[in-house]
């Protein structure tokens, strides 16, 4: 994977007009944010959908691309603002209790394992939590970014994104705790079984 | 707090999801350069220029995307002709310098993001170089509409006078269709007020507006540049494009790296194609059948993916079937 100097160098020779070398760009982040993505919807088969409208997306926007922020904080920035217009868009259109279905009917329970993204516990935790507490969530836990790299992604000072990730934490924990009637710290999850 | 001990910070929820290294691997740069460089083409003044002539409907289609042969078959590149012996399909060499895209293809974005799905845009940006090619300031702009309902996607299909996809592929069930509007043909063009009076309007817009450079507005379309369908069976996709040639020949650019191979199904000339992709990952590779439909002048593209694909016999059998559909 190129560093990120090496990722700034691409951008530039995109920027000058060399479309083709934006397929490097496009194999190097496929896999993150189509795991983003798939984190923010909830169902693989929109995020791969996702995917591919985020990055086709950046390519449109990068004469715009500044080098103030990271490429990659960037990229999450639209990613994140399409995942939360689709979200919306599917509120708007009243399905939103089902966003975090399974993508098909599944036949057995290993099926159903390698469906599901979330323990029905957390699932309801994340149903419960508005878009933005969703997005700051899975940037944090499930990407692992640090808070400078998430404020550089939302546009949010570090110590507000402190705050707000200790509330959500609290939240989502209640919850999951208030579905399963068990304290989820420390207990190995069925979700943490390999596939 | 920053990265270090995220582990163990949020360990009770991460152990509540799946983990990162259990989502499939997916492959999409094809079909992301692809759209790139669609929407390169798009944007060009209805078409791409070839030969001395606007391409969009009159001239020449070009496939950007897709296939390639091996080396040592780059001197006899796969060709499709028609029943009066015109080359319908024409496989080429990739340009390797593409060359900078015009100065209209940094505003798409900003069409894209205003406008609705299913809408064709008509745009003029002020002190703009034009793209090669172009007639007119006046440019264009689809942006695709998305179906989840097969009965709407079929009344689409059928409202544009589209071949129609399938509901069902090969036990395949229908998940999305969708429908891009195409720029209008060089005879609508000339033939219609409807485009000079849009022109007329904007360049009197810009005027009188000298704080911004981009107008544009949404405009009524009858050609559609394409249609697809995607079908899902658990994990695995298929999906089906198909791509209205209206009149004009088709160009496939190919990168190197592929290998294609010219097949019969069904009496009708297909190429499948497989690409490996070392880089991505040792031993991975895809492929995908394309076929050319001269009753409908249509150019078909079926690919699968997902946590299983099919075979390359299992493709031509859907492919064969799909074909006695009518496709």
């Amino acid at each position: 994977m190129p560093d990120g100097q090496q990722v700034e160098a691409i951008i530039i020779r995109v920027q000058q007009g060399e479309r083709e070398c934006y397929s490097r760009i496009v194999d190097v982040y496929q896999q993150p944010i189509y795991r983003y993505c798939c984190r923010m919807l909830g169902n693989k088969q929109d995020a791969e959908d996702a995917v591919q409208d985020v990055l086709v997306k950046a390519y449109q926007s990068i004469g715009r691309y500044k080098p103030t922020v990271s490429f990659s904080a960037w990229l999450y920035r639209i990613a994140g603002n399409h995942c939360l217009n689709l979200l919306r868009q599917q509120r708007r259109q009243g399905y939103f209790l089902r966003l975090f279905r399974p993508d098909t009917a599944v036949a057995g329970p290993e099926e159903e394992l390698v469906e599901r993204l979330y323990s029905p516990a957390l699932e309801a935790a994340l149903g419960r939590l508005s878009l933005e507490e969703r997005n700051l969530l899975v940037l944090r836990v499930f990407e692992e970014q640090s808070f400078p790299e998430i404020s550089a992604i939302l546009n949010i000072s570090s110590n507000a994104l402190h705050k707000r990730m200790e509330r959500i934490k609290r939240k989502v924990r209640e919850i999951m705790q208030a579905e399963e009637g068990i304290s989820w710290t420390g207990q190995e999850s069925v979700m943490s079984t390999k596939i | 707090m920053d990265r270090t001990g995220i582990s163990d910070e949020y360990q009770d929820i991460k152990a509540a999801a799946v983990g990162g290294e259990q989502f499939p691997l997916i492959e999409v740069t094809d079909r992301v350069m692809a759209r790139v460089r669609d929407s390169g083409q798009q944007r060009s003044p209805r078409g791409i220029r070839l030969a001395g002539r606007t391409a969009a409907f009159s001239g020449v289609l070009v496939m950007l995307l897709l296939v390639a042969v091996t080396a040592y078959a780059a001197t006899e590149y796969i060709q499709i002709r028609n029943h009066a012996g015109e080359v319908k399909v024409q496989h080429v060499a990739e340009n390797p310098n593409p060359g900078e895209s015009a100065p209209y293809s940094q505003y798409a974005s900003k069409l894209m993001d205003s406008a609705k799905p299913g809408e064709l845009i008509a745009y003029f940006v002020r002190g703009e170089k034009l793209p090669e090619g172009a007639k007119s300031a006046l440019q264009y702009a689809g942006k695709e509409l998305r179906l989840t309902d097969y009965s709407a996607f079929l009344g689409e299909m059928n409202k544009r006078k589209t071949p129609v996809l399938p509901k069902e592929a090969g036990g395949y069930v229908f998940k999305s269709g969708t429908i891009v509007p195409g720029s209008p043909s060089d005879k609508e063009y000339d033939t219609n007020p409807l485009y000079g009076q849009t022109l007329d309007e904007l360049t009197a817009e810009a005027r009188q507006n000298t704080g911004r450079n981009l107008f544009m507005k949404a405009i009524p379309w009858t050609e559609v540049s394409s249609v697809g369908a995607k079908y899902t069976r658990q994990g695995a996709v298929i999906e089906l494009s198909a791509t209205l040639m209206h009149g004009g020949p088709m160009q496939v650019m190919q990168p190197p790296g592929a290998t294609a191979e010219k097949l019969t199904v069904e009496g009708r000339e297909m190429v499948h194609n497989l690409v490996s992709r070392p880089e991505v990952q040792p031993g991975f590779s895809y492929h995908y059948l394309n076929w050319y439909n001269e009753q409908q002048d249509t150019y078909y593209t079926a690919t699968t993916y997902g946590d299983r694909e099919l075979t390359k016999e299992q493709l031509l059998d859907l492919v064969g079937e799909l074909i006695r559909g009518g496709l």
